[in-house]
């Protein structure tokens, strides 16, 4: 009897248990639910926010493919009073946690932006491994674009930001948690990707303008940025066609530079890629070594990083802050653009002197750019006050307010092919 | 005699139970002082635990029954009641910051849209069901959950581990003795678990080097704890002191996870399920004290204890901040003096009395 007694107790127990843990008693209707994809937000004249939320409805066909790109606004005077009001305007509670990508509108670039994002890094709603951009554009007119990739604007936009193996490394990946982190670090210094809309078919006709101006060498630069680079993912004016295949790319190769929460200056794609090779995992990525003389011949070289080992460390005296950048990569060369066929690269043979010689000088001159830019903007992307904080500590309180005036750097790029 | 404990059930404990209720809001209130320094302040409270328990063991470990007991024996009634009256004051202080920060964890990720208090209550149900039980129900529970605990703590420091800047912890002692003795004072309602050890000595089935075994889980535990600091600033930072729920967040920035949506939460469930039991136990053993007061029935203990801290759920909420805050920097003071201090010092009154008795017994033949 009270071994019956133990059990039923214990299977009441459970109940209880698996409709507390599963919030049996705080459901909502599914109905009535909005999954919001991404978020923009944009700064509106009278100081308020308003937030464009991107929801994706759950319906039993896929062939109404504008049902799947529903947008609401809300506004309020702080972040979390704008998401209330999407709710409180049209009955839908904004479901936050699969929101994967918020975009602040081009507003906020003298704006300290942490106002809005601290919210996303607070709040237990929304996941702040979320990825953060910033829009050259409003942050709504990002989630109004339709794309040929996908039927969600912001789903496309993550394609390009979040990339596959194999795909180049030129995108400066944010999230929330990183941007706060940076923010409230010693240094206050942040980025984030800084997305532009381009016009595929404007591109084209440049190109073509460029192809029938006779210019032989443009194959391989302004096209490739688009198209080839990777760095970029199709969209379209939605808007105006339903489903249709737009003209308009998304362009996430820039970086937004930030200190202490205000937009002070950009790394274009160049920096971009070499900021990157030394603050993350590099290999795979492609580079173009253009007009190497090889025999006599002036060539372009497409070349793919097989492993990259990228070093930043300081050596600090009563003199001044010297940083030290290495950066050792081994590349095999990927295609050239010769008149023909060369078994050289084929066979896996030692990277020629002359074309070594250019990708070294091409990254020293891009890294030595890094430093001039983190130099000139103060925003320490390179962070070498966090290193000074850490691991020169007893020089820290000496340099912590003048530790770029007193920063002086050497640089050294080595690239190795079949040895 | 039949003793209730096992010494595997005491390692268990130690190691199961007693680590996870300090995964979720202490690590970032240690932060708010001691910063990167935050493990050193979690060190110094596992070494004050450590040597209290060390203390402890050795005095009391021919005992034939538990502190308290012993205390009646050696003392009288007078001053057991009064210690047994402390300690269940102590106990209940206990209660009160972890239950808060379940149930705000609760409430605010699992019941976002409709926080309500009475959703909580549940747990009061495991609490009682837990507290009415013998003490064998303490072993049980050990053997229970420690391979959910062990599992929960191997995927989660597996998911956290390759996220973690381990350098952030750099530089080691820059905030200062001051932040960092300041960081253990506020985190002491989290420690002082010599305290749970009370009952444990004397009331286990002795066997071959168990002090070995007993202190060795004690340092796991102690290791479990300080690596999850670490690893909960090295995912943080600079805004880990206002992560109030570490157990959830620091799992969640693996790649893997970004590809194939929050699989985290089943170490963080399994650590959930564990913490609820550890959530139950200073209740428990209140419950025991109360009983050593009082004569009454064990099922009416367990509900007088319990009723006080549902109590200040259902109708002190809006105080919460200002009991947080008493919490953790006033009775701080006192957790430390009957937590580790006073039970140390006792033990060692103890041992000499318990000598002076032998030695008499001894004397008359």
């Amino acid at each position: 009897m009270k071994f019956k007694g133990v059990k039923l107790s214990m299977l009441l127990l459970a109940a209880v248990f698996l409709l507390f843990f599963s919030n049996d008693f705080g459901l909502i209707d599914i109905e009535k639910t909005a999954i919001i994809t991404a978020v923009a937000i944009d700064l509106e004249e009278n100081g308020e926010y308003k937030i464009t939320a991107q929801i994706a409805v759950p319906e039993a066909t896929d062939t109404n493919t504008e049902n799947l790109r529903a947008q609401i606004a809300g506004k309020g005077s702080t972040v979390g009073a704008a998401i209330k009001n999407i709710g409180d305007t049209s009955g839908w509670f904004p479901q936050l946690c699969f929101c994967n990508l918020i975009i602040v509108g081009k507003g906020f670039s003298d704006y300290n932006i942490i106002k809005v994002l601290d919210y996303f890094s607070k709040t237990l709603r929304i996941q702040d491994s979320a990825l953060i951009v910033m829009a050259e554009t409003d942050g709504a007119e990002l989630l109004k674009l339709s794309t040929p990739l996908d039927n969600i604007s912001s789903f496309a936009l993550q394609k390009i930001l979040l990339k596959n193996a194999g795909l180049n490394r030129d995108v400066a990946v944010c999230d929330v948690k990183s941007f706060c982190t940076g923010y409230y670090s010693e240094a206050g210094s942040a980025y984030m990707p800084l997305i532009k809309v381009v016009s595929q078919k404007s591109e084209n006709e440049k190109a073509s303008a460029d192809d029938a101006n006779g210019s032989e060498s443009s194959g391989g630069s302004g096209s490739a940025e688009i198209s080839g680079g990777g760095s970029s993912g199709g969209s379209g004016s939605g808007g105006e066609s339903g489903g249709a295949k737009g003209d308009a790319i998304f362009n996430a190769d820039t970086t937004a530079l930030f200190l202490h929460g205000k937009k002070v200056g950009e790394l274009d794609a160049n920096l971009t890629l070499a900021f990157n090779a030394l603050t993350r995992d590099f290999a795979t990525s492609t580079f173009e070594v253009k007009d190497v003389n090889t025999g006599g011949e002036t060539l372009n070289y497409l070349l793919t990083v097989f492993s990259c080992t990228a070093s930043r460390s300081l050596t600090v005296s009563e003199n001044g802050i010297r940083l030290n950048v290495s950066l050792d990569a081994y590349v095999k060369i990927s295609d050239m653009n010769g008149q023909a066929s060369d078994l050289e690269y084929n066979k896996n043979l030692p990277l020629p002197v002359n074309v070594k010689e250019r990708a070294e000088a091409d990254f020293t001159e891009r890294i030595t750019d890094l430093i001039r830019t983190e130099k000139e903007t103060g925003c320490d992307f390179l962070d070498v006050k966090k290193e000074l904080y850490r691991k020169h500590h007893s020089y820290y309180y000496v340099y912590k307010d003048n530790f770029i005036e007193n920063l002086s750097y050497s640089v050294s790029v080595n690239f190795s092919g079949q040895k | 005699m039949i003793k209730a404990l096992k010494t595997r059930q005491i390692c268990f404990f130690y190691i199961a139970i007693l680590p996870v209720i300090k995964f979720f809001m202490m690590p970032s209130l240690v932060c708010e002082t001691a910063g990167e320094d935050l493990w050193i302040s979690v060190l110094i409270n596992c070494l004050f635990d450590f040597t209290a328990i060390f203390i402890v063991y050795l005095c009391l470990k021919d005992a034939d029954c538990d502190f308290f007991t012993l205390i009646e024996r050696l003392f009288g009634k007078a001053f057991a009641k009064t210690v047994a009256a402390i300690y269940a004051v102590f106990f209940l202080l206990k209660t009160v910051m972890p239950l808060n920060e379940v149930k705000d964890y609760v409430e605010m990720t699992l019941y976002i849209t409709s926080p309500n208090i009475f959703t909580f209550m549940p747990v009061f149900a495991l609490v009682i069901f837990v507290c009415i039980h013998h003490m064998r129900v303490i072993g049980r529970i050990a053997d229970g959950v420690l391979i959910v605990a062990l599992i929960g703590y191997a995927f989660m420091f597996a998911l956290a581990l390759p996220n973690t800047d381990f350098e952030a912890l750099l530089p080691v002692g820059a905030r200062g003795a001051k932040n960092i003795l300041q960081g253990s004072y506020v985190s002491q309602p989290w420690f002082n678990d010599c305290a749970y050890f009370l009952f444990f000595t004397g009331n286990h089935v002795k066997g071959k080097k168990d002090g070995l075994k007993i202190f060795a889980s004690v340092a796991v535990s102690a290791v479990i704890v300080i690596f999850f600091c670490m690893l909960f600033y090295g995912t943080f930072t600079s805004i880990a002191f206002r992560q109030r729920f570490a157990l959830t967040e620091i799992s969640k920035y693996t790649t893997v996870i970004n590809n194939t949506e929050r699989f985290d939460y089943i170490p963080i469930f399994a650590l959930l399920f564990t913490a609820v039991f550890s959530l139950a136990l200073p209740f428990y053993f209140a419950t025991d004290l109360f009983l050593r007061l009082l004569p009454v029935k064990r099922n009416l203990a367990a509900i007088i204890i319990s009723l006080p801290s549902a109590i200040l759920l259902l109708f002190f909420e809006e105080y919460f901040a200002t009991i947080e805050t008493f919490i953790t920097q006033i009775a701080s003071g006192f957790f430390i003096l009957f937590g580790t201090i006073f039970p140390a010092v006792l033990a060692v009154v103890m041992k000499i009395r318990l000598n002076k008795e032998n030695k008499l017994e001894i004397q008359r033949g």
